[in-house]
């Protein structure tokens, strides 16, 4: 009996201990990380083949992601602007406010299924996923850090030492080390399970409702040949006709590759969880998914429009536009907005 | 009990000795050495220092407070022709000295140099890299991926901003704009590489090389040249002919 309590005070102990360390960390283990391709799904252009996934890789990657640290007073994260109930874009916000309260001129967009990507960015200026933290930190309205200022900030924190050493096998701070965390945090957000998807995988005797199928039915007829599934977009740079904002002067892929045939062309964002990563389009103009169908019927600007749209817009009906928003509502994967995983790991 | 462990302990550390005695192999010391690459920044053959004036071709005033760039895929090429390749990348910064060294360099007579100034195009399109590659080292664009290949920041009263800096960040990995060159420093004397030796190829980086031969920049109209494409590619052309042979101390 006295051996029992024993036992009991030191279990209990040592449970305490390990939740006072850092209690969400603890739950992540490898079977949860793992490399997901969906059935019927191209192959992703970026594997973990350079990047082992290891649960310490990864919560040091996570620890990262939602960590102010990385900005220049320490006010902003990256989960700051790209928050998980938004399928990590920025809710109700058409620009984000970076350090200083600065606003920028695009629209934070949401972010899963990242390594089927083949750039990042609306204007697709960085071409691999472990490099594309570098942008927001470094850009002054943003995050507004050097990337050498990142890396002796973390190197002299205990927390972070100590995070390296579990990840690495070493306390050192390197560039790779902190990038490649990060993208294994990021490239393991697949989201694959929306109504939608149950539906085409039979599973759970899901169905969709007559309205649905009819949005479904409309949305392959005058959406899919650029929203293409299954990732509901072929990523590639267009314009979609929506009108030149003088204001902001954003002339999108042109500003990369500096060819008039590309201004005002951006890349075409996955409609996946669509209902959730508004406000839409690259300046974050439209707060309605109605307001995005009806631009649609009602092209504003015709240099370098898209050859797939007409120049008098795609023909939809109301009927049409309405049953689309609700085929659209069933891209929405609430499992993986509810992922525990991807969750801020201080809890904030 | 006492004597038993002690005798154990004895036999351990005898048979650890004799084992390590067995399986030492005969050390093969490869017929290799050292060399030391320096490079010396100039202005039309006078040693250029951050933060004086000078000159350049189309009569501008200038100082230069920032000057670095990429050393890569170098070869040593001896005198029978062959070719030793190191496969490495150096960042020449001359707020750093400005030099790298080689090893592992096959012992023998050399006679010039081939070198990449630049980073190849794959290493542009692969993710993070540590060493001299290293985005903290910010010889990176970080909204159009690709790395800067030079770099060269300073003041010019010419300059058409109101800052009058001039900055000159030269890179750029894709047709038609890729600024990727490779050029051959021929050694006026032998580049003798040996075991016991550690000699210094000394060359001269000349700034003025990169405002002239064959574009003239005057920098009312070319002060910040800080992205891939046309501008860039023209300043390419010129540091083609920046880097040139002064001396080899044996």
């Amino acid at each position: 009996m006295k051996f029992f309590k024993y036992i009991l005070v030191f279990t209990s102990l040592a449970f305490f201990q390990a939740c006072k360390v850092d209690p969400k960390i603890q739950i992540i283990s490898i079977e949860q990380l793992k490399e997901v391709q969906p059935q019927g799904w191209p192959n992703p252009i970026y594997t973990f083949s350079n990047n082992a996934i290891k649960p310490e890789v990864f919560n040091l990657g996570r620890e990262l992601f939602y960590d102010p640290i990385l900005s220049l007073d320490n006010s902003v994260s990256c989960g700051s602007c790209h928050q998980q109930f938004a399928a990590f874009a920025h809710a109700e916000h058409k620009f984000s406010h970076g350090i200083n309260d600065l606003i920028g001129n695009r629209n934070a967009p949401g972010m899963f299924n990242l390594t089927w990507h083949s750039s990042f960015m609306h204007d697709g200026g960085i071409n691999h996923i472990e490099v594309q933290p570098i942008g927001p930190i470094q850009n002054p309205i943003e995050m507004g850090e050097t990337f050498a200022n990142v890396l002796s900030k973390l190197q002299n924190s205990a927390k972070y030492r100590q995070l390296f050493l579990k990840a690495y096998g070493t306390e050192e701070a390197t560039d790779t080390r902190i990038l490649k965390s990060m993208a294994q945090f990021m490239g393991l957000m697949y989201s694959y399970n929306s109504k939608f998807d149950l539906y085409k995988r039979n599973e759970s005797n899901v169905k969709l409702s007559a309205d649905e199928l009819r949005g479904y039915a409309a949305f392959q007829a005058k959406c899919g040949s650029c929203h293409t599934e299954p990732l509901f977009s072929d990523f590639k740079f267009r314009s979609n006709g929506i009108e030149f904002n003088p204001l902001l002067n954003d002339s999108g892929r042109a500003h990369i590759t500096g060819m008039p045939q590309d201004r005002y062309k951006f890349k075409t964002p996955s409609l996946r969880n669509i209902a959730l990563t508004g406000p839409y389009m690259h300046d974050g103009r439209f707060t309605t998914l109605q307001q995005c169908l009806d631009h649609y019927t009602d092209i504003k600007n015709l240099v370098n429009l898209d050859p797939t749209i007409p120049a008098t817009g795609i023909p939809l009906t109301s009927q049409e536009k309405t049953d689309i928003i609700s085929f659209l509502q069933t891209l929405t994967d609430y499992k993986f907005i509810n992922d525990p995983k991807f969750a801020d790991p201080n809890g904030n | 009990m006492k004597i038993k462990s002690i005798a154990i302990i004895v036999l351990l550390a005898f048979s650890f000795c004799k084992k390590d005695k067995i399986e030492e192999p005969e050390p093969v010391v490869p017929n290799v050495g050292n060399l030391s690459v320096n490079y010396r920044p100039t202005i039309d053959g006078n040693t250029m220092l951050f933060g004086t004036q000078y000159k350049n071709a189309h009569g501008d005033t200038f100082t230069v407070n920032l000057f670095k760039y990429y050393i890569t895929n170098v070869f040593l090429v001896k005198d029978d022709g062959s070719k030793f390749s190191e496969g490495k990348f150096h960042l020449v910064d001359h707020s750093l000295g400005g030099g790298f060294s080689m090893s592992g360099i096959p012992a023998g007579t050399y006679k010039s140099m081939i070198y990449t100034l630049g980073v190849d195009s794959s290493r542009n399109v692969s993710g993070v890299q540590d060493g001299d590659l290293a985005p903290s080292k910010a010889m990176f664009w970080d909204w159009n991926t690709g790395y800067i290949f030079l770099k060269l920041e300073g003041t010019s009263p010419q300059a058409d901003n109101g800052s009058k800096d001039i900055a000159f960040h030269i890179g750029g990995f894709t047709k038609p704009y890729s600024t990727i060159r490779t050029m051959t420093i021929n050694f006026a004397q032998d580049l003798v590489i040996a075991k016991d030796k550690n000699p210094q190829l000394k060359l001269a980086s000349n700034v003025n090389e990169l405002f002239k031969n064959p574009f003239v920049v005057d920098f009312f109209t070319y002060h910040t040249v800080t992205s891939p494409g046309l501008q860039s590619n023209l300043v390419a052309n010129n540091y083609t002919d920046m880097i040139s042979y002064e001396a080899i101390v044996p």
